[in-house]
């Protein structure tokens, strides 16, 4: 069979054949779908903030600081929230709202109308991510404000819009690392459950078991002997906020109680003092430094996009069916 | 008169801006097109040929596709319209590869069951689809009205689509399918899933559209598909049967199995008597209505002796026509066949 006709050009037909130019803004539509139909609504909002809070909130009111009091000089607030805000749930809201951006989608059959649009399947994709990252930043912006109006009546207020830019710079990188992570697999995998497995799995792993673990190997030198601080996530993420917070505060390092908890991330190594004749007379905390502080952003930036890519190409040919 | 250098150009970005959404069509009549059209789900020992190398031309206006379900019918809908990977062949709607964006851009999609996002309401969820097809917001509205008054759904534009009824869901999807106002609608069982009322509502729309696009449905429900379509493809096993104007094949079916019936006061007498006759090949009693069926072997010759046979037989003519075939009694004969070969 010939396909010779499908190479002609009915001129004749072009008023009926004519279309008007069409809009190129659809990944924004589905964007701005997702983020009001999928992601946001007022309860679940209400619900992240609430839970984001809870400990902050607990602690806070447990404990007296003297008036005007520098928030980072006084470390246990903002390691709270890096900690269980931002190490701790912010992650898991963000890997349970991406998780079935794309898998549920297509499990439901709703993707198939989506698919049958003349919109390519990358800008679905791009359009979900954007969606996730404007919906990462009003969690993190409306949990901020509310702890910073907290914080203000404890601390010296000057310090506060400091606090608040630089827990927001890094609640991005953690939207980055964990909603471009998450988003990729639900690019891969065809079950919303699956896709989320992985993902918590890490947040556990790196923010509950290495918590308990890491001090253990960094102690027996394990931790550098064996390099494990290439491979722990929980390093980087601290790594990358420590130097968004020294960026901004120069002498951070100094400040010993802001520091110190950084022990348990691996940021900080413990050498031994020896007297003069050679034995162990006890031990100081030196910066680890195994890695800039960008370069951790990039590994952890590259992994996402490496994955959200993967996704993207594996969502792309992907059979479309209910 | 010449033209300098830079007019031949300024003429050339013109012709480009002008005839730069003029498609490249396959030819005045044909909408979709396939060749070796096949797909395979799975890869090896395990492998399902779903749709096997089939040769596919829908021409304008409304065109069946039927086979029973696990047929091919939505598989070959799905890579038409690029949802699914196409395994061997190629198929063209209206001369662009399908499921790429141009041939997306001038269909429209009914899915089989359609989802929708509960938490929408009807007019959410037809703008979303609207805009997703390119349309401004106003421009939007406005046909989105128009789909609402004629698919009525005017009253239920405001509620969650959750809280739709069936029939509303699927007069949605149309609705959806249509909001582009697209050249070519491809309709997924259509009717799946309704009740009666509402099949037949679907239908009046079905035919109403037709005269302004061409439709290409799916089913298994055929009476429907009779009511609908002038021409049809039947599929079976993934490969296609019969494809021709429903006439075409009714006459020829009709040609090859013609069948008389005959209710008398006395059929078994009379049945005694047609089966010396020479014109007739075969006769029976039918279980179902207990009248005489007749195939003769020559029509005419048959219809001048039955006063003969009635006045032989002492008996009365209660009744005499031919039996119709309809497009399901074809259907079925024609998946027996099948079958039969298939098992052979």
């Amino acid at each position: 069979m010939t396909n010779s006709y499908s190479q002609q050009t009915y001129r004749e037909n072009q008023d009926l054949y004519y279309r008007p130019k069409r809009r190129k803004i659809s990944t924004l539509i589905i964007a701005k779908k997702t983020l009001l139909f999928d992601l946001f609504s007022i309860q679940k909002l209400l619900a992240s903030v609430f839970f984001m809070l809870i400990v902050p909130i607990v602690a806070h009111s447990l404990v007296t600081v003297p008036a005007d009091t520098s928030i980072f000089d006084e470390g246990y607030l903002s390691f709270i929230i890096y900690f269980y805000t931002y190490g701790l749930v912010f992650p898991i809201i963000i890997v349970a709202s991406a998780g079935p951006l794309i898998s549920e989608e297509v499990n439901s059959g709703t993707m198939l109308i989506l698919v049958s649009k003349p919109i390519d399947r990358t800008r679905i994709m791009i359009g979900k991510f954007i969606a996730l990252i404007l919906f990462g930043m009003i969690l993190s912006i409306c949990t901020l404000s509310i702890i910073s109006i907290m914080a203000s009546m404890s601390y010296s207020t000057g310090e506060i819009p400091l606090f608040f830019g630089i827990f927001f710079i890094y609640s991005m990188c953690v939207l980055l690392f964990f909603g471009g992570f998450t988003l990729g697999l639900s690019g891969i995998f065809k079950k919303p459950k699956n896709v989320l497995l992985l993902p918590l799995l890490i947040v556990i792993f790196t923010f509950l078991i290495m918590f308990i673990f890491r001090p253990m190997l960094i102690m027996s030198e394990a931790y550098e002997d064996y390099q494990l601080y290439h491979l722990d996530i929980g390093y980087h993420l601290g790594n990358i906020y420590l130097g968004i917070v020294e960026t901004f505060i120069p002498t951070i390092w100094e400040v010993e109680q802001f520091i110190t908890v950084f022990a348990y991330f691996g940021l900080l190594k413990f050498e031994w003092i020896y007297n003069e004749q050679g034995y162990p007379i006890g031990t100081e905390t030196n910066p680890s430094q195994y890695y800039p502080p960008s370069i951790s952003f990039l590994l952890m930036t590259m992994m996402a996009m490496i994955l959200l890519v993967i996704g993207t190409f594996m969502y792309y040919k992907r059979e479309v069916s209910v | 008169m010449s033209m300098t250098r830079l007019e031949i150009q300024q003429e050339i970005k013109h012709l480009k801006e002008r005839y730069r959404n003029i498609q490249t069509i396959p030819s005045n009549k044909i909408e979709i097109f396939t060749e070796f059209l096949t797909k395979i789900y799975g890869r090896g020992q395990r492998s399902i040929v779903a749709v096997n190398e089939i040769n596919l031309k829908v021409e304008s206006g409304v065109h069946g596709f039927l086979g029973p379900n696990g047929a091919g019918k939505t598989s070959t809908i799905n890579m038409l319209i690029g949802a699914i990977s196409i395994s061997r062949g190629r198929a063209n709607i209206r001369g662009f590869r399908a499921g790429s964006i141009k041939s997306r851009r001038i269909i429209g999609f009914l899915p089989q069951d359609p989802v929708f996002y509960k938490n929408m309401t009807g007019m959410q969820y037809m703008m979303y689809m609207a805009q997703l097809n390119g349309l401004a917001k106003h421009e939007a509205r406005h046909k989105i009205q128009d789909l609402f008054r004629t698919l009525e759904l005017e009253d239920a534009q405001d509620r969650k689509i959750g809280k739709y009824s069936g029939g509303m869901k699927q007069r949605l999807g149309i609705a959806a399918a249509l909001v582009h106002e697209p050249e070519i609608l491809i309709l997924d069982e259509p009717t799946a899933n309704l009740d009666p009322i509402g099949r037949a509502k679907i239908i009046e729309k079905i035919k109403a559209l037709s005269k302004r696009m061409s439709v290409f449905v799916s089913s298994h429900i055929l009476s429907e598909i009779e009511q609908m379509c002038e021409k049809v493809t039947i599929i079976n096993r993934g490969s296609i049967i019969l494809s021709d104007t429903i006439k075409n094949i009714k006459e020829m079916y009709s040609a090859s199995e013609n069948v008389f019936i005959l209710d008398t006061n006395a059929n078994n007498r009379v049945l005694l008597a047609l089966k010396n006759k020479e014109s007739v090949t075969k006769a029976w009693i039918d279980v179902n209505d207990n009248k005489i069926h007749v195939v003769p072997s020559n029509n005419k010759e048959f219809q001048e002796i039955i006063p003969i046979i009635m006045a032989e037989s002492n008996a009365v003519l209660k009744g005499f026509f031919q039996q119709e075939t309809t497009l399901q009694d074809i259907f079925i004969d024609l998946m027996e066949r099948q079958e039969r070969r298939y098992y052979d």
